[in-house]
């Protein structure tokens, strides 16, 4: 779904083709993954502990290279990008990368030099709201102002796609909903391309409008998040009577799982609109129940 | 009206968020908090209150304008629609509880509960409310 | 464009000044100042001055790139690399620049102190050619050893008899065309220490997080936190393996024998408490360290052999030093490892068998000064060895000096001490130095006096020990350390 403020464009932020990774050790992390991000979308990146979500989203960003499959952002090649696109990105990391010897304001000062664009009244405003010491070394601020300061970092040279990696860990519910609504004024004014995998579903249930789920090293389901409330059931009963009511209801067969005795339940997705008859026992799902089927 | 009241969003529940949007304001509307001509929060402030994207807000009033309970107009804020002037009647806010009771009267047939035990237990609820 | 290169040039000034105490870098330079000038005044030629000024400002400006350098480097971090716009071209460009600048007027300066007698495009050459080494040798650390001990060997070798042809060939070569040569070199170089910052992929990526894993060891063991050699990454993971090997084997040994005897319980938790401190690993890595020595003897001698014994006993002091030093160390890195293993300490004092309140005092007390003692009887008795062989007995200096230093940090209450920093964890070895360097003075005057001497700090350490000794069990309880500071 495109956003209102870029109607026209279909070229995507941002397409992985084909990206397999695997690691040193050579355990797979990425297989032959698909992914297209278009320009306005809010994604949430589901997954498990351990699935590779930390690594999706630096291959996207050119921090990891793939063994095979192409990554692109903005059109262009991920680890040759020239110094506009890179202006156009911003990325919080897990871990902060901040310089601890520097107080925040000769860090923002730093960053500030290299890029065109930089909204200081918004850094202001939001060190101010954030309560972050300007003049005190990093290394003396707590985890949590920290990630903050990371997070002023990556709005204030306004990107077009921002990738946020557990952007909201360690801070608390106060913290979490400004830092929801920040992203909600980047979305708002800007029309900017968000992609952030979090844990924390009840973040993602307000402000992503599309969800990614990753599982076993490719995208397992991409969709919007209301479309998949509606439209995706659980449904139990035998077997054979299963697979009549799928194809009977037109429903995509999501997961499957084997109760006893020749039973099992399924997780489908009906088609838009489609009315379940009356008698089929259908149990509708929340997003807790789709991370824990899906992922 | 102040935005960060004016509904309350209930993660983790099956139903989108902008079905919750839309169910509270024809509540609202059919209670009467409502009225025609009231002014409502425009999608950007709603968003931003709620820390909800900006489209969800959208597809709500997009619905409740097809639904006949908002009304855009030019340049100004949505308002609510002119015919709801007074409450609803009493028969189609019964209506708007359907839903609600639907799911009890499902979790009454699978507790397999007489219809007589459950009406019991609704009207000492209802009278418990009462004020 | 100028504020990104100031600010890059802006982090590297911070960042150097954050690392080393702004008050003891003042009195530093201010000594060395007044110390020059001192000398400056009792040189009575001209030239010799300028000579010495221009070393001391060779010397500095070797100071200034290397530390601007690991600075950039540090700057360097892939994701920055390769998120932000022009980050990676900024750097590269501050180290050619600091480059150009500082080896051009390290070139300059050694022209003026040999009085131009050198012509000036070889020794900008080597000025640049040492810098850009530097460089190499800050992004692998191999690089550094194989620089430095490389010339080293050209001697023995016979290199410089074997490569005079190709030597005065090139010599010729060069001065047909000095500055276009010189040129074309410096291009060369450019590029190579243009390549010594990363551009964000898999093995820059690799090396900056050795490099932070490095640095982080370095600022450990500035405050008494020693990691030892495994931390320097897989060529030091290769060297440590057997001491490793063995620490595991004897952790095995004492968990298959575990009792509830004080004792047992003791020897189990010294591997928690004094960590890569512990006196196996202390005593594997003199072995070690005498193996090397030894090996590295019989190697000199094989290529020196004329010259051999003259050298051994030049080298005596240094290897007796270092040795010492090593050997010794126990007295002032087992305090410093209790405060870095206060953690681990609070757990260890809610296991059942260990020992509580006083008897706790007394049995960390004594775990550390055995370890102590027996490392220091070691040391001496290896020290008077070297003196035997060499007959040089002011080197016994080193083991008097320890002793009481030794007995007297290690009887300290733990349950009082402060974090240790840069300053407090080195007061120790200094008083250790300035009493070596007196004793050995005085030994030297006088080779009878160590005798007394050392039979003067056996009494003194006793007593020190005896007086100690019960205020220590009345001291709070030793573990875990620190919390009472």
């Amino acid at each position: 779904m495109t956003s209102p403020h870029f109607p026209h464009t279909d070229t995507p932020s941002a397409q992985l083709a084909g990206v397999s990774l695997s690691y040193a050790e050579g355990a797979s992390v990425l297989n032959g993954l698909d992914w297209q991000l278009l320009p306005g979308q809010v994604v949430g990146l589901l997954g498990r502990n351990g699935a590779g979500k930390t690594t999706l989203l630096e291959t996207l960003l050119g921090l990891r290279e793939p063994q095979s499959g192409s990554v692109k952002v903005f059109g262009q090649d991920a680890t040759r990008r020239d110094d506009a696109t890179r202006a156009r990105i911003g990325y919080v990391p897990q871990q902060n990368d901040l310089f601890q010897g520097f107080t925040a304001a000769q860090l923002l000062a730093y960053f500030r030099s290299f890029y065109p664009r930089w909204n200081e009244a918004r850094v202001e405003g939001l060190l101010s709201r954030w309560e972050i010491p300007r003049d005190r070394p990093i290394r003396k601020l707590s985890g949590g102002q920290q990630q903050r300061l990371s997070i002023i970092r990556a709005l204030a040279h306004e990107p077009d796609l921002l990738v946020l990696d557990e952007p909201v860990a360690s801070l608390d519910p106060v913290g979490r909903r400004d830092f929801l609504r920040e992203l909600v004024d980047q979305v708002l004014d800007r029309g900017t391309t968000v992609v952030f995998s979090t844990h924390i579903l009840s973040d993602l249930e307000r402000v992503a409008f599309n969800l990614a789920f990753l599982s076993r090293g490719r995208i397992a389901l991409q969709a919007p998040l209301d479309e998949l409330l509606e439209q995706v059931r659980a449904f139990t009963g035998s077997v054979t009577e299963m697979a009549s009511l799928m194809a009977r209801l037109g429903a995509q067969p999501l997961k499957r799982t084997p109760l006893e005795a020749g039973r099992e339940r399924v997780l489908a997705r009906l088609p838009a609109n489609a009315a379940l008859p009356a008698g089929v026992a259908a149990d509708r799902v929340n997003l807790d129940d789709l991370f824990a089927e899906l992922t | 009206m102040d935005p960060t009241h004016f509904v309350h969003i209930n993660t983790g529940s099956p139903e989108p968020i902008y079905r919750q949007l839309i169910e509270q304001v024809k509540r609202r509307v059919a209670a009467g908090q409502l009225k025609a001509g009231d002014e409502i929060p425009s999608v950007r402030e709603l968003a931003q209150a709620l820390a909800v994207h900006p489209m969800t807000i959208s597809k709500a009033y997009s619905q409740l304008e097809a639904d006949g309970v908002l009304e855009r107009r030019r340049g100004l804020s949505m308002v609510v629609a002119a015919q709801h002037r007074r409450a609803q009647p009493t028969a189609d806010r019964v209506e708007l509880l359907r839903p609600t009771l639907e799911k009890a009267a499902a979790e009454a047939r699978q507790l397999e509960l007489s219809s007589a035990q459950v009406l019991q237990l609704f009207k000492t609820l209802l009278d418990e409310q009462a004020p | 464009m100028t504020a990104s290169f100031n600010q890059i040039l802006l982090a590297a000034w911070r960042q150097s000044n954050t690392d080393s105490s702004r008050w003891f870098r003042t009195v530093f330079y201010s000594v060395l100042a007044v110390g020059l000038a001192v000398v400056l005044w009792f040189i009575p030629v001209m030239q010799l001055r300028i000579a010495l000024v221009c070393a001391v400002l060779v010397f500095a400006l070797f100071g200034l790139w290397v530390m601007l350098l690991a600075n950039l480097l540090e700057q360097n971090h892939p994701v920055n690399a390769r998120l932000v716009p022009g980050h990676l071209r900024r750097l590269r460009q501050a180290a050619l620049v600091g480059w150009l600048l500082i080896s051009g007027t390290q070139g300059t300066l050694v022209w003026l102190a040999l009085a131009g007698k050198v012509p000036l495009a070889p020794l900008l050459l080597a000025a640049a050619a040492a810098g850009a080494g530097v460089g190499w040798s800050q992004r692998h650390w191999l690089w550094a050893i194989v620089l430095y001990m490389g010339p080293s060997l050209i001697v023995p070798l016979h290199l410089h008899e074997r490569l005079a042809p190709l030597w005065h060939a090139l010599v010729e070569l060069w001065q047909l065309q000095p500055w276009a040569w010189l040129a074309l070199s410096l291009a060369m170089l450019g590029v190579l220490l243009m390549r010594v910052f990363g551009s964000g992929d898999d093995t820059h990526r690799a090396q900056h997080q050795a490099r932070e894993r490095l640095l982080k060891a370095a600022r450990d063991s500035a405050v008494g936190n020693r990691a030892g050699i495994a931390s320097l990454g897989g060529a030091g993971e290769w060297f440590a393996w057997p001491v490793e090997a063995l620490a595991a084997r004897w952790l095995f040994r004492l968990l298959a024998r575990a009792q509830p005897t004080p004792a047992s319980v003791m020897a189990r938790a010294e591997l928690a408490l004094h960590g890569l401190q512990h006196w196996l690993r202390h005593a594997l890595t003199l072995g070690l360290m005498l193996l090397g020595v030894g090996l590295g003897g019989a190697l000199a001698i094989g290529l020196l052999s004329d010259h051999a014994n003259q050298a051994l006993v030049a080298a005596t002091p240094g290897f007796a030093f270092t040795f010492a030093l090593i050997g010794c160390m126990p007295a002032f890195a087992l305090r410093n490892m209790l405060w870095h293993t206060r953690r681990e300490q609070a757990l260890l004092v809610l296991l059942p068998g260990m020992p509580q309140g006083a008897a706790l005092n007394r049995a960390v007390a004594f775990v550390q000064l055995r370890h102590f003692l027996l490392a220091w009887g070691v040391t001496t008795l290896l020290l008077g060895g070297l003196v035997a062989l060499t007959d040089m007995p002011s080197l016994l200096s080193l083991s008097i000096a320890a002793l009481p230093l030794g007995v007297l940090n290690l009887t300290q209450s733990p349950a009082t001490m402060r974090a240790p920093t840069q300053w407090t964890a080195s007061r120790p070895v200094l008083a250790f130095l300035l009493a070596c360097a007196v004793l050995w003075g005085l030994c030297a005057f006088m080779n009878a006096l160590i005798w007394p001497l050392m039979a003067a700090s056996v009494l003194l350490s006793a007593a020190l020990l005896a007086s100690r000794w019960p205020r220590l069990s009345l001291a709070p309880s030793a573990l875990p350390a620190g919390r009472l500071a």
